[in-house]
């Protein structure tokens, strides 16, 4: 097995230890410690999902079938800030058609692809409880709401300004 | 009248200091100093509290059941996954008064021989886990939760479990095989979770707005409870306002409001001046209401009676100026990409359905297309393993019932695929 050590600094090697010991049943802490892990890597590479299911002691199969499944979780490598636009009825009625073509338009690229510059991931997502302020565009943990076609470029931005 | 938002308007409201200024954990105590475990679940028994995650299941009778069960360990299991669209009312008490839910959580587990419990909040709520997890260091730090609560000799742990974006995880059975560590998919039930629930273990699944209700229902009584909203759905309701109303948010009213009257009354009515067309008024798994329906009682047992169904209380409200067909589009597009594909009726019913309205949409539908979508829902609702697919047909069931003429629109008077007349010529 590989050591933590060699993939993960010390201190992010003691926060897995510190998910694991909150579980009596270790398996219960696949979901935590991957998005974890996709924390620190921005996704969870053959090698870290090989990783973590020998951290935790489970067959592989465990790590890679929970990958998989997760609409949050990626098993392939996205752009630095993943831009999340609300596609659900209330933002739909709001706007959301309109915001989503502006942000194709300003990061030159289709629902689901990498602006060149590698910075952003543009996706579709479903309600993310912000309907109240329809409509909805969540920036990796940020919630943006009452969004408008105006409004993407200086959103997009201050996630310029933050590299 | 508040009860489950009496404390959001305060400074820093999720601080534990705030929360013990309105008799913050006050019922805790009580609970464990002067009441049996069996006496904290018959005055939840009176209150009637019905549980507020969607199915209405009287919570007294959950807990008399997992206490029932001797096998120990029992867990309580918090569901945050609010993942119905148009609900987010589980929001505003996870960010605004997240000891409510811990101190709901802990009688719950006192109540039922529980003293271990999971709060399983949906992925997309990253700061609702962070607040969480710090109310629960200053609840242990009081010795709210912990070893030996308030010298109580019960222990009482909270772990906050992160879902990863899956709407089917809020099912509980779903969100006990996410919790497990495998892919969130719906279990065969019976057996109920109550009895083989997380590690196969007797496990109350309670929302979180039931669980928020649990305090007050001990500190001030059952029949207190009782006594407020209609005889069958008592309590009040969060109700989530969203769509075309001037002021969209959450509005806590007495259970059985009519949706004319959180629609024209509370949410400041039609934007624009518009006149309303229809709303969800259980989210997207809800059927729809049309104008001469607005004299609804949005809970339980009327919206069933009225075909509809009250869930998580979400409602959504549309103006003339919306296109039912494209909004039932968005709502089996959200089903389908939510399917978890383990049974075929959903799995593939759904993919079908997604695939005719977008011929409809494509001005390519014919009058025979709403009876096949009619004949798929049917099969769809009667052979589903889980009530993700049961529920998911109901919107299209409704609108075809209530706007079959929009519908008709978008077909015109073709009686066969425009594909094939184009082919013909
Ligand atoms: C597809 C589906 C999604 C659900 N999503 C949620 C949810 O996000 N939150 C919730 O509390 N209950 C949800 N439920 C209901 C739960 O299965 C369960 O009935 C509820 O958590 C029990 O708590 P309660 O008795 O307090 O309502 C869902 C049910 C289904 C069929
Ligand atoms: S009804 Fe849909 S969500 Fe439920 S088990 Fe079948 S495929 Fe999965
Ligand atoms: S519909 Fe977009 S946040 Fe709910």
């Amino acid at each position: 097995m590989m050591k933590s050590t060699e993939i993960f600094s010390a201190r992010e090697s003691k926060e897995m230890e510190d998910i694991l010991s909150r579980y009596e049943a270790s398996a219960s802490a696949i979901l935590p410690l991957l998005h974890y892990v996709q924390s620190i890597q921005g996704h969870l590479s053959e090698e870290a999902l090989t990783f973590v299911a020998e951290f935790i002691g489970v067959p592989h199969v465990r790590t890679f079938e929970v990958a998989t499944y997760y609409t949050m979780l990626f098993t392939e490598p996205v752009g630095r800030h993943l831009v999340q636009v609300c596609r659900n009825l209330s933002c739909h009625v709001n706007g959301a058609e309109n915001v989503l073509e502006a942000l194709k338009k300003e990061l030159g690229v289709d629902v689901g692809k990498t602006s060149d510059d590698g910075l952003f991931t543009l996706v579709e997502v479903e309600c993310i409880g912000a309907c109240d302020h329809a409509p909805a565009v969540m920036i990796d943990e940020d919630l943006h709401r009452k969004v408008s076609e105006d409004s993407v470029n200086r959103i997009l931005g201050s996630y310029r300004e933050k590299v | 009248m508040k009860i489950l938002t009496r404390n959001i308007n305060r400074p820093n409201p999720a601080h534990i200091d705030s929360y013990l200024v309105n008799e913050g954990y006050v019922a805790l105590p009580r609970a464990l100093n002067d009441m049996t475990p069996e006496e904290v679940i018959d005055e939840v028994r009176f209150s009637r509290l019905r549980g507020r995650g969607g199915a209405g299941f009287p919570a007294g009778m959950k807990w008399d059941f997992a206490s029932r069960d001797t096998r120990k360990p029992k867990y309580i299991i918090c569901n945050a996954d609010e993942g119905e669209p148009g609900t987010f009312k589980d929001r505003v008490l996870i960010e605004k008064d997240p000891h409510a839910i811990l101190e709901g959580m802990a009688i719950a587990g006192y109540a039922v021989g529980a003293e271990k419990g999971f709060i399983y909040i949906r992925g997309e709520y990253p700061e609702g886990a962070r607040i969480l997890e710090r109310a629960i260091a200053q609840a242990e730090s009081r010795s709210f939760l912990g070893k030996n609560i308030l010298n109580s000799g019960f222990d009482f742990s909270v772990t906050v479990h992160r879902g990863a974006g899956a709407y089917i995880c809020g099912e509980e059975t779903a969100l006990i095989e996410s919790l497990e560590g495998k892919r969130g998919q719906s279990r065969i039930r019976p057996p109920f979770p109550v009895n083989v629930g997380y590690r196969n273990h007797p496990t109350v699944v309670n929302n979180v707005e039931t669980l928020a209700s649990v305090a007050p229902i001990i500190l001030r009584g059952g029949a207190w409870y009782a006594g407020i909203g209609t005889v069958e759905c008592p309590g009040t309701k969060l109700y989530s306002v969203s769509g075309h109303v001037v002021r969209p948010g959450v509005y806590e009213l007495p259970m059985g409001v009519t949706l004319r009257e959180l629609i024209f009354e509370h949410a400041g009515g039609m934007r624009d001046n518009r006149a309303f067309k229809a709303a969800f008024p259980g989210g997207a798994s809800s059927s729809c209401l049309d104008e001469s329906e607005l004299d609804v009682r949005l809970d339980f047992n009327a919206l069933a009676a009225a075909g509809s169904m009250l869930g998580s209380g979400a409602v959504m409200v549309l103006d003339d100026t919306t296109d039912m067909v494209k909004a039932t589009h968005v709502l089996i597009k959200f089903f389908e990409h939510e399917s978890c594909g383990k049974c075929t009726p959903c799995r593939e019913g759904l993919f079908w359905i997604r695939r005719i309205l977008d011929s409809i949409l494509d001005g390519k539908g014919t009058e025979a297309d709403l009876d096949l979508l009619l004949d798929i829902c049917d099969g769809i609702q009667s052979t589903s393993f889980c009530g993700l697919g049961e529920a998911s047909v109901n919107p299209v069931v409704s609108t075809i019932k209530k706007f079959r003429h929009e519908y008709m629109a978008h077909i015109g008077n073709r009686v066969t695929r425009r594909t094939d007349v184009e082919a013909a010529s």
